[in-house]
């Protein structure tokens, strides 16, 4: 899944050790997120959002464009 | 905050070899070959001063004195190395976790017990004339129920500890390791036992089967955590 966590997390410049520190989570754990081999959780994708104060649909994409019920 | 400009002027992969993931990987692959290597090398001192007692005993000769030097001289250097990676490794860098820290304290500590396991038994079978520390030769009973305390209670302890410390993508990255080293066992174990009996291949091994699969489940883990 994409997701705009590196673009994010650079605007407020802080490291990705930082970043796992808010989250609660290792350095290896952001960098899994943000270079798109690990998908979060749903706990944790709120936890980003709340972090953040955006919606979780504007940070992960999940390049889904059809209908729902397609 | 920074402009998108500057953003994009950022060389995110080159940002900090030494705190970053790269260090981390180089660090973790480091700190296991010179475990290894001490390994090694108790073993080799174990060999000489066996078949040192098998020539006959006595005093020892120079050269084979000025080896032994070598090798403990090699046995300081990496076990300095050892200590430097691994205090690296459970303190990290800026901005980590205390649960992070936990968790490289508990992964040190299984990884500490498991090279003392090795060098222990690496004495113990030289003893017998195996020389090999992972051999199906006999041990001495008390040392043999020592062991299996350790493995079979206390070592127990820490994994829960260590899972309770972890955060999800290495639980993730863990259990992907687990179902590979599952599979490699569920599908290689039949394979060596069915080519046994057809006359092709020595006996099914439970030493090298168990190693086998510790090694996938590990290396499974590391790609996955690290790569």
């Amino acid at each position: 899944m994409k997701n705009k966590l590196k673009v994010l997390r650079a605007m407020r410049d802080w490291s990705q050790a930082q970043l796992g520190d808010a989250l609660d989570v290792s350095r290896q754990a952001v960098n899994a997120i943000e270079t798109g081999k690990y998908d979060p959780s749903l706990p944790l994708a709120f936890k980003i959002a709340r972090l953040f104060e955006l919606p979780i649909e504007e940070i992960f994409d999940d390049e889904f464009e059809g209908n729902i019920h397609d | 905050m920074m402009s998108l400009k500057e953003i994009s002027m950022i060389d995110f992969k080159n940002m900090d070899i030494k705190n970053g993931p790269a260090g981390d990987v180089l660090r973790v692959i480091g700190i296991a070959a010179m475990g290894i290597g001490l390994v090694f090398c108790v073993g080799m001192i174990a060999g000489i001063l066996s078949a040192h007692r098998e020539d006959g005993g006595g005093p020892l000769p120079g050269i084979m004195i000025g080896i032994l030097i070598a090798i403990a001289v090699i046995m300081i250097a990496l076990s300095y190395g050892v200590y430097a990676a691994m205090k690296r490794q459970i303190m990290g860098g800026e901005g980590m976790s205390k649960r992070a820290k936990n968790g490289r304290l508990i992964m040190s500590i299984l990884f500490g017990a498991g090279a003392a396991i090795g060098v222990a038994l690496s004495i113990i079978s030289s003893e017998d004339g195996t020389r090999t520390a992972f051999s199906n030769g006999p041990l001495p009973m008390p040392f043999a129920i020592i062991l299996a305390i350790i493995i079979g209670i206390i070592l127990p302890i820490f994994y829960w500890l260590w899972h309770k410390n972890i955060d999800e993508q290495e639980a993730s990255a863990y259990r992907d390791g687990a179902i590979a080293g599952m599979y490699a066992y569920a599908i290689g174990l039949p394979v060596w036992w069915i080519l046994w009996r057809g006359g092709m291949v020595p006996m099914p091994d439970g030493t090298t089967i168990y190693f086998a699969t510790m090694f996938i489940w590990g290396g499974v883990w590391f790609w996955k955590k690290y790569l």
